[in-house]
């Protein structure tokens, strides 16, 4: 298992956002979280990077335990060069290039040449058609192609574990297409990807296990063809708009 | 006074100057550096340095320079603590501009995107690299022009400190009219003319610098 969530809770204030979270995460797969909006879905995988300090429960990388109490910034800095995150809002650094953007983290977070990260970045943009943005700052370029710089710039720390939040929900369906098709490559490629998405049609083709959840719980873990033609629960169902069975409701 | 024409008043006001350039610049300087430190430490709300910047802003912008200076002049020597009228002038301008420094860099801290800033430590960069990397660099450019304002308002505060006898341009034409009423127009045209000798050309250059650093379109 390449990534575990046992029992986990977390709770902002007297709101509980997530509730007794069971999860596992196989190394090189694709897993999609969908759900309503305010479900966790975000706030799960902010867990997963420490980003939110979670109440109780434990997570697990391969063996080891990443969240430990009291754990510092040292800590997760470790762990955070080995789970990259994309988001919403692309969060480019607007007064860098794009080259700069991504050689950033790997000078300064992993002590990498200049030499080295350039040529990995250079490589990188090859791949996702954007060589000739290298010296573009971001204001120049359009939501996809910062979105896709965004990602470059996670793979240029070479993570084992991407977590992707909503990294379409900004744009408009020509850019969803591209920015989805280089999440798409990536796949196969060792890397364990974990994407929350509203994307059906993308969660369909490309998720190898599908977490559903509501209200900070999850509902259903199935494969894609279940969730989308058989789901289980009433929840998945409401969310899907599918009717609901009255065998199943019980 | 033994000044016969207005002619020989311009190398009186070139001294005056120089010593309102001198005592500007290096107010600024420090000003700036104080500014950026505690607007850093407000940022980061470090527990005890965050109040102590909190009271120290209140207080020197909320007292008028002219006591403060008074104060630091008049009133540290009864502590034994004697500054000449130069240092004296610079500690207290470094302090006032180090308040509203602090007022305006934070403000562009402010505006950095929280996302930003997030994704950052996401990436596991340190706190120190965020500082020297992505907060300054932005903050700076998105305070340039409040930077500026705080920078032409130090170098005419030094005249404030007239009353402590530094021999920068208003000191030194009140000395003059006192001496030779006659002289007055004279010497508040040459009082206008240094100002606006020093705070124009000032003025041009924080543009050039700002059209310099400054990236349109914020987090777009």
């Amino acid at each position: 298992m390449h990534l575990t969530i046992r029992n986990l809770k977390k709770s902002f204030h007297s709101n509980v956002v997530l509730d007794d979270i069971n999860l596992d995460i196989k190394q090189g797969e694709v897993t999609v979280i969908m759900g309503r909006s305010g479900c966790g879905k975000s706030t799960l995988l902010r867990c997963m990077n420490g980003l939110e300090q979670i109440d109780a429960g434990e997570i697990y990388l391969h063996d080891t335990l990443i969240t430990k109490r009291g754990s510092n910034d040292a800590h997760w800095v470790d762990i955070r060069k080995r789970i990259g995150m994309v988001s919403q809002s692309y969060d480019l650094f607007p007064h860098m290039n794009v080259l700069k953007n991504m050689i950033l983290g790997p000078m300064k977070v992993e002590k990498r040449s200049k030499k080295e990260a350039v040529q990995d970045a250079v490589r990188l943009l090859e791949r996702v058609g954007l060589s000739d943005k290298i010296t573009a700052y971001p204001r120049e370029l359009s939501g996809g192609q910062k979105q896709r710089v965004a990602i470059c710039r996670a793979l240029c720390m070479h993570p084992e574990i991407i977590l992707f939040d909503e990294v379409t929900a900004a744009l408009d369906p020509a850019m969803v297409r591209e920015v989805l098709d280089v999440i798409r490559s990536l796949q196969n490629q060792g890397l364990t990807l974990i994407v929350v998405t509203h994307e059906m049609e993308f969660a369909e083709k490309v998720a190898d296990q599908i977490v559903f959840m509501d209200n900070g719980k999850i509902v259903e873990i199935s494969t894609p063809r279940q969730f989308f033609y058989s789901p289980q629960t009433v929840e998945a169902r409401r969310f899907l708009n599918l009717p609901i069975d009255d065998a199943i409701l019980k | 006074m033994d000044t016969d024409s207005v002619f020989d008043l311009i190398p009186i006001f070139a001294r005056a100057s120089a010593v309102t350039v001198w005592i500007a610049t290096t107010s600024i300087f420090f000003a700036f550096t104080i500014g950026l430190l505690f607007s850093i430490a407000l940022f980061f709300k470090t527990p005890v340095l965050k109040s102590i910047v909190h009271a120290y802003v209140a207080f020197f912008r909320n007292t008028p320079s002219l006591i403060q200076a008074y104060f630091v002049f008049y009133g540290l020597p009864k502590v034994s603590v004697q500054f000449n009228s130069y240092t004296c002038s610079i500690i207290v301008l470094s302090l006032i501009g180090g308040a509203y420094m602090s007022k305006a860099i934070y403000s562009g801290i402010k505006a950095i995107s929280t996302n930003q800033l997030e994704i950052a430590r996401a990436m596991g960069l340190s706190k120190f690299n965020m500082v020297v990397h992505l907060i300054v660099p932005q903050a700076l450019s998105i305070s340039i022009a409040a930077i500026t304002n705080n920078s032409i308002f130090l170098t005419k505060e030094v005249s404030a400190m007239k009353i402590i006898l530094l021999p920068e341009i208003v000191y030194q034409a009140f000395a003059i009219i006192g001496l030779r009423t006659d002289l007055t127009i004279p010497v508040a045209v040459l009082t206008v003319a240094s100002y606006l000798l020093i705070l124009l050309p000032m003025s041009y250059l924080f543009s050039r610098l700002e059209r310099k650093i400054r990236f349109a379109e914020f987090g777009g």
